[in-house]
């Protein structure tokens, strides 16, 4: 008998943790109700980077509430690499939130593992610009919405122009290298490519064959993928890789010294505190970019990559907003796509964003500084980035990798093309 | 063994078996079964969705052909032998040192300890900083006189891995260093005495007698070395993003970019078991040699 109590302590232990291990946690609740209002749970990685961010996501959110008194916003803010470790933790438990910041990106793969509804009979849907909606688009259906037409193009510092007696930003190659050589004969800090990400300087390299390859075939992308057209056999992408290289070789940027600078953070303080005259980043950054030092002396341009003419835009399908195919709250997650499909949403979004609009009937706001570019995407000389295919994150990451080797002297520009096409397919 | 004894043996395991059950089952739980939960998705084409199809040993015959696994396990390697005897060398030094300082050495190896206390993350921020061109190293190069040495660390594929290894060092050479110290003072007095006595000078008493008796310290603090270089994600991650041209590029950071940005869980996970195969290999290796070691010096 004495033997029982061990055996009966045990068991009690055990059974009290196999409880605790079963319990269930998290999970939307339903906080509905009989009549009560509904708590919108939507998680994001933008309204919290900037204090231009933050107000303009809680402005938006403010208006979407007082236009839905039965709707209240819960935005949970997560950034950069943390707010894909908590978002793909929460989708695999099941209780990710009600609506969910994505990226083209992810789309597919997301849809593919039924994390996404489907948003193909929405009201917007009808509205979206023709370039826009392959994008948003998985397997004939459309899983997430666009928020924004981001453009990555040239940033431009008029103060030290106009120092070095350049009176407007370059509109063609050209006329870039001639700015270079300007600026820096009279001493004036010239163009920053930081790339501790492996994203900039691909990023450059895009922008520049959005003119060299892009503009006169627009669907190079589907050719690729379709196997009839590779990076190594294309002279406009080869075009665009040597002009980057020859930016180094001619002594107009030290490629070293941007490898170990991060674009998204001390790129831009840089730029903000005039230690560059000309750098590349996408047009989210305008709000900020143009409130540093020399205030009102930013311009966002199309990338200059033509020869002659009017260089093509490069842009790219942002943020976008997705639906948890698990929702509870289905209906109100429709509702909120809506507004954020209506000019409430979008202009302020588009005007803090610096973006065109992905829809037809959103005219895209007039941003001081980025006439230039909105000019451009308005008058249809703009390239989208593919969000899968050879742009998807592996191959980014990649070929981002092999532009680093090639600046380093490690690699060739026929060899760096052959790169990009082995991470194509891969 | 008699009778009674073997009986009141059994009885003795019966009776602790139900004690060790709950200590099994968390075991279980949280080591065996994420093990081979790991190892079967490793053998999907998982993508974290609630669907995936069994592909075999697909995702392993892929690792052997990926241009950017076999940088990330050398330069793992390269970054683990760096840190591991540096660590170990410096901070068995420290230990020497500080033990001939009396109470001001107790203090100082309080200070050595503090960049332990950061987190990898905080570290890596600011190293990231003190590395830039405009950086704190460089102005103090430039400061004493040695401005010719000045560099971009971190965007050189040449010092990328060396700049990183340096930080891991800062913040673990004051650990290493507690763990000799405790092991000087298992060392006997009388042992010392008896060998200065004989004649023997600083170097010789190190040689002969405290380094040979400071063998289990070694075993400890290499073995944690190892474990701790092997998985580095944090470092290379915040500091260079496995940059420049995959210079710092490690498996831990691989294994996160596979499977946090690509989304590619069956892929990552066969990268993790990789992982897990080289730690294991590489700690029970240098285990059993330097138990060895212990057991021919005692």
């Amino acid at each position: 008998m004495r033997h029982n109590k061990p055996v009966m302590l045990a068991c009690a232990v055990m059974a009290s943790l196999t409880l605790a291990a079963c319990s269930s946690s998290g999970g939307s609740k339903d906080d509905s109700g009989k009549g009560g209002p509904v708590t919108l749970k939507v998680i994001g990685w933008k309204g919290g980077a900037t204090a231009t961010e933050a107000d303009t996501l809680k402005s938006i959110n403010a208006a979407f509430e007082a236009a839905h008194p039965n709707i209240k916003i819960d935005y949970v803010y997560a950034q950069g690499d943390t707010y894909y470790q908590k978002l793909n933790a929460e989708l695999l438990a099941g209780h990710a939130e009600d609506v969910i910041m994505t990226q083209p990106s992810d789309a597919p793969r997301w849809a593919k593992n039924g994390y996404l509804a489907d948003l193909s009979d929405q009201p917007w849907v009808a509205d979206l610009a023709a370039p826009v909606k392959p994008l948003v688009t998985a397997n004939g259906k459309v899983v997430v919405e666009p928020n924004e037409l981001a453009g990555i193009g040239l940033y431009s510092n008029m103060k030290l122009l106009k120092a070095a007696g350049i009176s407007a930003p370059p509109a063609t190659w050209p006329e870039f290298v001639a700015d270079l050589k300007a600026l820096k004969q009279a001493g004036q800090p010239g163009l920053a490519l930081p790339d501790k990400s492996a994203w900039e300087i691909y990023q450059a390299i895009n922008a520049t064959a959005a003119s060299t390859v892009f503009a006169g075939n627009p669907n190079w992308s589907d050719t690729q993928a379709a196997g009839k057209a590779t990076f190594a056999g294309d002279a406009g992408w080869k075009s665009a890789m040597q002009r980057i290289v020859d930016l180094g070789t001619q002594g107009l940027i030290d490629y070293k010294a941007q490898l170990g600078v991060d674009e998204w953070s001390q790129g831009s303080q840089d730029f903000e505190a005039g230690k560059s005259a000309f750098f590349l980043q996408g047009s989210w950054a305008m709000s900020d970019l143009s409130k540093g030092a020399d205030q009102g002396q930013v311009r966002f341009t199309p990338w200059p990559g033509a020869d002659d003419g009017q260089s093509t835009a490069s842009t790219a399908v942002g943020t976008t907003w997705g639906i948890n195919a698990r929702t509870r709250h289905k209906a109100e997650a429709q509702e909120y796509l809506t507004f954020w499909s209506q000019s409430a949403a979008m202009t302020p979004y588009l005007t803090a964003e610096s973006s065109a609009s992905p829809f037809r009937s959103i005219p895209t706001p007039n941003v001081p500084g980025a006439e230039t570019f909105v000019s451009t995407v308005a008058a249809g000389r703009f390239w989208v980035l593919p969000a899968g295919g050879w742009a998807g994150s592996k191959g980014q990451k990649a070929m981002g990798s092999a532009v680093q080797s090639l600046l380093l002297g490690q690699s060739s520009v026929d060899q760096t093309l052959q790169a990009y096409d082995d991470a194509a397919r891969n | 063994m008699p009778m009674r004894t073997r009986i009141r043996t059994r009885t003795r395991s019966r009776t602790l078996l139900p004690f060790l059950l709950p200590a099994i089952g968390l075991y279980g739980l949280l080591m065996v079964y994420p093990l081979v939960r790991s190892i079967s998705l490793s053998l999907t084409d998982s993508e974290g969705g609630p669907d995936s199809d069994f592909i075999g040993l697909a995702n392993y015959r892929e690792m052997l052909h990926d241009p950017a696994v076999r940088p990330a396990l050398v330069n793992t390697l390269v970054f683990t032998v760096i840190v591991v005897l540096a660590q170990n060398a410096i901070g068995l030094a420290l230990a020497a040192l500080l033990r001939r300082w009396g109470a001001y050495g107790k203090a100082l190896s309080v200070v050595l300890l503090l960049p332990a206390l950061l987190s990898s993350l905080m570290a890596s921020y600011i190293w990231s900083s003190l590395y830039q061109q405009d950086g704190a190293v460089n102005s103090l190069l430039n400061a004493t006189g040695l401005g010719s040495l000045r560099h971009v660390w971190l965007g050189d594929p040449s010092t990328a891995l060396y700049a990183i290894a340096v930080v891991h060092i800062w913040m673990s050479v004051g650990f290493a260093a507690a763990i000799y110290a405790a092991g000087f003072r298992t060392i006997p007095e009388d042992v010392l005495e008896a060998a200065r006595l004989d004649g023997a000078n600083r170097w010789q008493v190190f040689r002969k007698v405290e380094w040979p008796m400071l063998a289990p310290s070694v075993t400890v603090a290499v073995t944690l070395a190892l474990f701790g270089c092997l998985r580095v994600l944090e470092l290379p991650l915040v500091m260079t993003q496995g940059g420049p041209a995959n210079a710092t590029d490690t498996l831990g950071l691989s294994i996160y970019r596979t499977v946090f940005d690509s989304g590619n869980i069956g892929y990552g996970t066969a990268q993790s078991v990789l992982l897990l195969v080289v730690v294991t290999v590489l700690v029970t290796a240098s285990n059993a040699l330097l138990r060895r070691r212990e057991g021919r010096v005692q």
